[in-house]
């Protein structure tokens, strides 16, 4: 505690960044290391029916009494995360005072959902995970693990959330503030036949090279080799980084 | 001279190519530290509350409808989420639209952090309205922000609603006469600040003039990222060349390559 005290505040010094943002708040979206992604209240759309939408203090989503059915108090919101990506967590934040109904304490629920295409057959459908808020009352943080690698190739990501009891809407005593994702970016393991003859399945940077020519960034240097131990020429580097980043 | 008019001439004849008015700096790529621009369109935006009061002129330029019966005020304004990445530097905000003189349009971007289990924080990073009272017609108004975007803790979402004689208001709907075309972020990524300790034995803290190395803080990015351990005993090795093998594993980490499924 006092030590991470004594580094947040030489962080800040440091940096001359004291404007509250920290090297965590402001990482980049690249490198091996975890990342997460936050989503707010007005990445949510109504599900169906009328639109019982409200913001409560301007940026916490909750759903209106006054609407029609309970159908109308559900929203859901796109889940956009690179492809071969690592979801390994979710999170909610939000304000739970809603009162108990007989055994039911209602509060706020997030199902994060992939939807995968079949051809011609229904679409799958999964529930990857469920999290709900933490019996309150007031504002909570709830947190679910998961182990996830997405694939935008078959499959599109939703979060969605109910906001409603069998009687209706809960109205503003039970809001969604956000929904943070945890994700990290990560290598598939390589193929059981290598793709370059100077590059085996043993080779120490074998996933790193077979990745690199399985994205279309190197084709080796000829006669089916890659030459990993040849030193990267400055002109080398500029083709890897043009393709790679479609410069 | 001679050679600047040649550089001018080049120009033209690569933007003559592309022929539908794209130019270089529109369609530059998201990478790289130079500036970059995001454009939000209508179609992002969604209405804050109640009624749907979202119309299109001519299939563009968004308004709120007036003319709904029983449409309340606040069924008039409207917001979109902003999706910039993690630790840019948003620099400069501006607004596209059209007004009648005396109703025009506002655009507030707010930043929504979350403190633990308390209340969220709503920062507004920017305030923009259309142009004082004048000729009716399009406007573009523009504010510069030195703004770090943070998305581990908030996120950030663009407000639309009113105003009246340039001035900023959460009243009423204008209909045709006050419309959003779009609203345009200026942004750079930006190499983190460097820490107060080194890493690396041969990679030391501080400017070039204090005995520090030149690349300290690209160094420490890539290691605070997870793409380089150094290359043993603590250190670095700066000067030494770099393999075709070390950069593709160098590579694959930065960008999480992956494999295309079959």
């Amino acid at each position: 505690m006092y030590k991470s005290f004594i580094t947040s505040t030489l962080a800040c010094l440091i940096s001359l960044n004291c404007g509250g943002v920290s090297a965590d708040d402001a990482k980049s979206n690249f490198g091996a290391n975890p990342r997460i992604r936050t989503i707010g209240a007005e990445a949510f759309w109504v599900e169906t029916g009328a639109d019982s939408r409200r913001f409560f203090g301007g940026s916490e989503i909750y759903a209106s009494t006054s609407a029609i059915s309970g159908n109308d108090c559900r929203f859901r919101a796109p889940v956009n995360l690179p492809s071969g990506a690592l979801l390994n967590r979710i999170e909610i934040v939000g304000y739970d005072d809603f009162p108990i109904m007989g055994p039911i304490d209602l509060g706020v629920t997030i199902a994060l959902h992939q939807v995968c295409h079949a051809g011609i057959n229904p679409p799958i459908n999964t529930e990857l995970t469920e999290i709900s808020s933490v019996d309150a009352p007031g504002y909570f943080r709830a947190q679910q693990d998961l182990d996830h690698t997405i694939d935008n190739k078959n499959c599109h990501y939703y979060v969605r959330l109910p906001l409603n009891s069998p009687v209706g809407c809960t109205g503003d005593a039970t809001r969604l503030s956000h929904v943070r994702l945890h994700w990290q970016r990560q290598i598939k393991p390589g193929p059981g036949v290598a793709t370059f003859t100077d590059v085996s399945t043993t080779h120490p940077f074998f996933d790193d090279i077979e990745a690199m020519a399985a994205s279309g960034i190197t084709g080796g240097i000829g006669g089916g080799l890659y030459g990993p131990d040849q030193n990267l020429t400055r002109g080398q580097m500029a083709a890897f980084l043009a393709r790679a980043l479609g410069l | 001279m001679k050679l600047d008019i040649r550089v001018a001439s080049l120009i033209v004849i690569c933007g003559s190519v592309v022929s539908s008015g794209v130019v270089a700096d529109g369609v530059k790529s998201q990478f790289g530290p130079n500036t970059r621009y995001t454009t939000i369109g209508g179609e992002s935006f969604t209405s804050e509350t109640g009624k749907d009061t979202r119309r299109f002129f001519n299939q563009s330029e968004l308004y709120a409808d007036g003319d709904i019966p029983e449409v309340a005020f606040s069924d008039c304004n409207m917001r979109a989420a902003v999706n910039l990445p993690s630790g840019v530097k948003l620099s400069r905000i501006e607004l596209f639209g059209y007004d009648n003189s005396d109703l025009g349009t506002a655009i507030r971007l707010h930043q929504i952090c979350r403190v633990g289990n308390n209340p969220p924080m709503d920062n507004i990073i920017a305030d923009l309205t259309s142009d004082i009272p004048g000729t009716p017609g399009y406007f573009i108004a523009g504010e510069n922000t030195d703004h770090t975007v943070n998305n581990n803790t908030c996120h950030y979402s663009l407000r639309a609603f009113r105003s009246f004689q340039g001035v900023a208001i959460f009243l009423g709907c204008g209909g045709q006469d006050a419309r959003w075309v779009s609203t345009r972020l200026e942004w750079q990524r930006q190499t983190s600040p460097a820490p107060a300790v080194a890493t690396f034995m041969d990679v030391p803290q501080g400017s070039i003039a204090t005995g520090g190395h030149p690349f300290f803080a690209e160094i420490e990015a890539l290691a605070a990222s997870g793409i380089t351990g150094g290359c043993g005993n603590g250190n670095y090795c700066p000067d030494n060349p770099i393999t075709r093998g070390q950069f593709a594993a160098f590579f694959a980490r930065a960008l999480g390559l992956h494999w295309p499924d079959n």
